[in-house]
């Protein structure tokens, strides 16, 4: 593990660190849009730009589950207020950042960003004891998913809400060319895929496109600040949550030694009782508008990119209906293999020594691309627009439902993670992909 | 400070009727909806009840201790003879078929999600997405890649999936039965093989499906620990259940294609392991110089660790054969060198290709694994045997 320069400063000292290069900003979180995110929600700052640190805080907030029970949580949390999960930070590959680094809880906790490093070492702030502030300056690595947790005492800080994505761009990103991968380093099969889609027969429409192009917003549910990264590409952070251990965070416990929380008893004893992705559970994460940042939404011919996480600590195995996926990078490994499939292992970030084959055993770090290819089992002649092969179905409503455009489910196929509570299916961790129109872009009738 | 409170928030305006279908899906029937000429016809209904024997080792060990445990399995109603089975018997396609599937629901509501194909959404039975069945439907799928399905119920589909709602779906490729897609450029060994369609026969199938059941699980109704339907209030606090137990999955009976691993190690010893399964559904008999072809699916909720005492060539997963173009063109089968333990998680298929050379007996187990916690529940056991 690398421990790159970390300056240890008094939380009240402001210290104004000019860099450079930072092309790509933090550029808030997930959550801040999240329900109306709570008394400093809703939409933030862009921070990390113009060469100024990225200020993260650990804090504690309540998280409301599906059902609607609070939760106690530890969070990070960005100039948007505190994030379930963390703010998503954005950077290009080669930009010097600087996060700060402070912990407003009552225990040692710590800043780990995983893989990150120089050679794929951990990038890591050390131990912060409460009321401290610590600087961790780094590069950002090649372009890829990572994922920023605290590691002390896991999994339990991470699996109490302490984790975020931290995602990377190649270098140009912004300018869209020549990147037309979202790695720095691309193997040939990986590269070829991207260069085949808008190009090859069986890839009719658009290339992957890495960032918005243009100055207006086209997805103006999504903060503002992420809602350019966000263009084609989503994250899916997944975590499982039994709140009987974060009621005993709440009443003071924690995993420092003697804090009353054992983390090889919590291991032992989770059971997850509520699933999210993003934060969301069920149909928060796949209708309505707080559900875009989830949603895999498009027009047949618009590949989308889709960076799934895994903090929690039990195993998911996503299913993604109406496309198979292709599997892009496992833990940061671009894969020499990129297999298309249905259903994918998600493994824990301790799973990191598993055997098999990367795309086999899974990661807590995996990229997907889902092509947006027509539903290939729709029968009937291809080159027939589907708003002309399936009228009837497009114009059907049942119970004030029309079946347009075309919806359907991603979800964890291990189906007690379609739970919340014990019961209460499909409310666990789910999303959906919905197809809005034909490959000409013309949307199809609602 | 006050601590924040990240809310979850409310049904967002205008979402009412979706949020209300995703919780209490609608039913509907008739189809099949703008209708293309079949090529095939699939019938089936459901649910129907069998009660699965278990071995005296296997009762003493679940809760309810008893000879039976209660499974719903989908019926093929044009089979007398053979139509009421656990796994949900087999469909078999072709490549390039038009499927109508009549499907009636008798008991309950129900759906058919054909998993792996990737039909309309009225087609691709998703209750939440669509509607559920009550009386009749017909779906109507292509099957577009030749490879390795399944089918299951996806109404409150952690209970239905585990109460044996599903089978397995295979499409062959155009060359029919005992061919399967792949390409083996570069891998050597396999006779027969056709470069220019990428297909290669085979002599002998099996079909592997480990699952597992807790069979508490199984003394619930149908609509066990749903949420209540309030269309003025969908996501309302008071309709949801908090009395459930579907997320608390604690396996005690294990089986290879439906049939139950016996334990040979005493109560409470863990792992506990099972004896070899030497039932000829699930046991493999094969001749010095054939072609095993492994079709293999997770169809339990454990994290499942194979280990196959043969050389294995993975040469596709869920439905799509590595290397064959145009869209698999990105990737490339692998050796699975034996005694090399791989993992599988929920709905994951893997097809494995294996030469047969010199006669003698090759095992083959299973560990189910805690999806959480890493309790290795149970081992499985059964054999390739190979004779001369």
């Amino acid at each position: 593990m690398e421990k790159p320069a970390s300056v240890r400063v008094n939380r009240r000292e402001f210290i104004r660190y000019g860099m450079c290069g930072l092309t790509a900003i933090a550029a808030g979180s997930l959550a801040w849009s999240c329900g109306g995110g709570g008394s400093s929600g809703g939409t933030g700052p862009p921070a990390g730009g113009g060469g100024l640190p990225i200020d993260l805080s650990m804090e504690e907030t309540l998280v409301e589950m599906v059902d609607l029970t609070p939760v106690y949580h530890w969070v990070f949390a960005g100039p948007g207020g505190p994030g379930f999960p963390g703010p998503a930070i954005f950077a290009a590959s080669g930009d010097e950042l600087a996060f700060r680094v402070t912990n407003h809880l009552d225990e040692v906790h710590e800043f780990r960003v995983l893989g990150a490093g120089q050679g794929g070492a951990d990038v890591d702030s050390g131990p912060i004891a409460p009321g401290e502030t610590v600087e961790v300056r780094f590069t950002a690595p090649a372009g890829g998913t990572y994922l920023y947790l605290d590691p002390r005492n896991a999994p339990v800080n991470r699996a109490l809400g302490l984790h975020g994505a931290f995602v990377v761009l190649p270098k140009n990103a912004r300018e869209n060319t020549p990147v037309n991968t979202p790695y720095s380093s691309p193997t040939a099969s990986v590269q070829r895929l991207f260069d085949d889609l808008g190009t090859a027969a069986h890839f009719p429409g658009d290339p992957w496109i890495p960032v918005r192009p243009g100055g207006v917003a086209v997805n103006p549910d999504l903060p503002p600040d992420i809602e350019p990264f966000l263009f084609r590409t989503r994250i899916w952070m997944f975590a499982q949550v039994d709140p009987a251990f974060n009621a005993l965070a709440a009443s003071g416990a924690n995993a420092e030694p003697g804090g009353g929380i054992d983390p090889a008893a919590f291991l032992q004893g989770f059971l997850p009782r509520y699933f999210l992705i993003n934060g969301r559970s069920g149909a928060f994460a796949a209708h309505g508008p707080q559900a875009k940042e989830s949603l895999l939404e498009g027009f047949i011919g618009e590949p989308h990119l889709v960076r799934l996480l895994n903090a929690g600590v039990s195993r998911p195995s996503p299913h993604l209906h109406a496309n198979h996926f292709y599997v892009l990078a496992v833990d940061n490994v671009v894969q020499d293999s990129a297999i298309h499939i249905d259903s994918m292992t998600l493994a824990t970030v301790e799973d990191a020594a598993l055997p098999g084959r990367l795309s086999l055993k899974g990661g807590s770090r995996v990229d997907w691309l889902v092509a947006f290819i027509r539903p290939p089992d729709i029968p009937g002649n291809p080159d027939v627009p589907l708003r002309t092969l399936i009228p009837e179905e497009l114009s059907t409503v049942i119970d004030g439902v029309v079946q347009s455009p075309l919806d359907y489910p991603m979800h964890n196929h291990t189906e007690q993670s379609q739970t919340a509570a014990g019961g209460n299916y499909p409310q666990g961790g789910i999303t959906h992909i919905v197809f809005l129109g034909d490959l000409d872009k013309v949307p199809f009738p609602t | 400070m006050a601590i924040v409170t990240i809310r979850r928030g409310d049904v967002p305006p205008g979402e009412e009727a979706h949020f209300l279908q995703f919780v209490c899906p609608p039913t509907f029937g008739g189809g099949p909806l703008d209708p293309q000429a079949p090529t095939l016809e699939v019938r089936r209904d459901l649910d129907v009840q069998i009660d699965l024997p278990l071995p005296p080792e296997v009762a003493a060990r679940t809760g309810a201790g008893r000879d039976t445990i209660r499974l719903w399995i989908i019926e093929d109603p044009d089979d007398s003879a053979g139509g009421r089975t656990f796994p949900s018997k087999l469909i078999r396609t072709r490549e390039g078929d038009v499927v109508h599937a009549p499907v009636g629901a008798a008991l309950n509501t129900h759906t058919i999600h054909w998993h792996g194909i990737e039909p309309s959404s009225m087609n691709d039975g998703v209750g939440h997405t669509s509607f559920e069945i009550s009386g009749n439907f017909v779906y109507q799928f292509a099957t577009s890649q030749a490879g390795t399905y399944f089918y299951h119920c996806h109404k409150n589909t952690v209970l239905h999936f585990e109460m044996g709602l599903y089978g397995l779906l295979i499409v062959d490729p155009a060359q029919g039965e005992g061919f399967v897609a792949a390409n083996l450029s570069g891998v050597p060994g396999f006779p027969g093989y056709d470069a220019a369609d990428f297909v290669v026969p085979y002599d002998v199938e099996a079909l592997w499906v480990p699952d597992e059941f807790d069979s508490r699980w199984h003394e619930l109704g149908h609509d066990a620990f749903m949420q209540d339907c309030r269309p003025d209030d969908p996501a309302g606090q008071a309709t949801f259940t908090r009395d459930g137990i579907l997320h608390d999955f604690r396996p005690d009976v294990f089986v290879i294609t439906g049939v139950v691993s016996v334990p040979t190690t005493a109560p409470g010893v863990r792992p506990e392991v099972g004896a070899t399964i030497t039932d000829p559904g699930v046991a493999v008999s094969a001749r010095a110089g054939d072609t095993v072809l492994i079709r293999l699916l997770n169809a339990g909720y454990t994290v499942q660790e194979y280990t196959l005492g043969l050389d294995a060539w993975a040469i596709a997963s869920d439905g799509h054969p590595f290397g064959v173009p145009p869209r698999n063109a990105y990737s490339s089968p692998f050796l699975l060198p034996s005694g090399t333990p791989f993992r599988l998680t929920t709905a994951r298929r893997v097809d494995l290709l294996v030469r047969a050379t010199t006669a003698g007996t090759f095992p083959f187990a299973v560990k189910y694994i805690d999806w959480v916690n890493n309790t290795l529940y149970h081992e499985a056991r059964t054999v390739i045997t190979v004779s001369p």
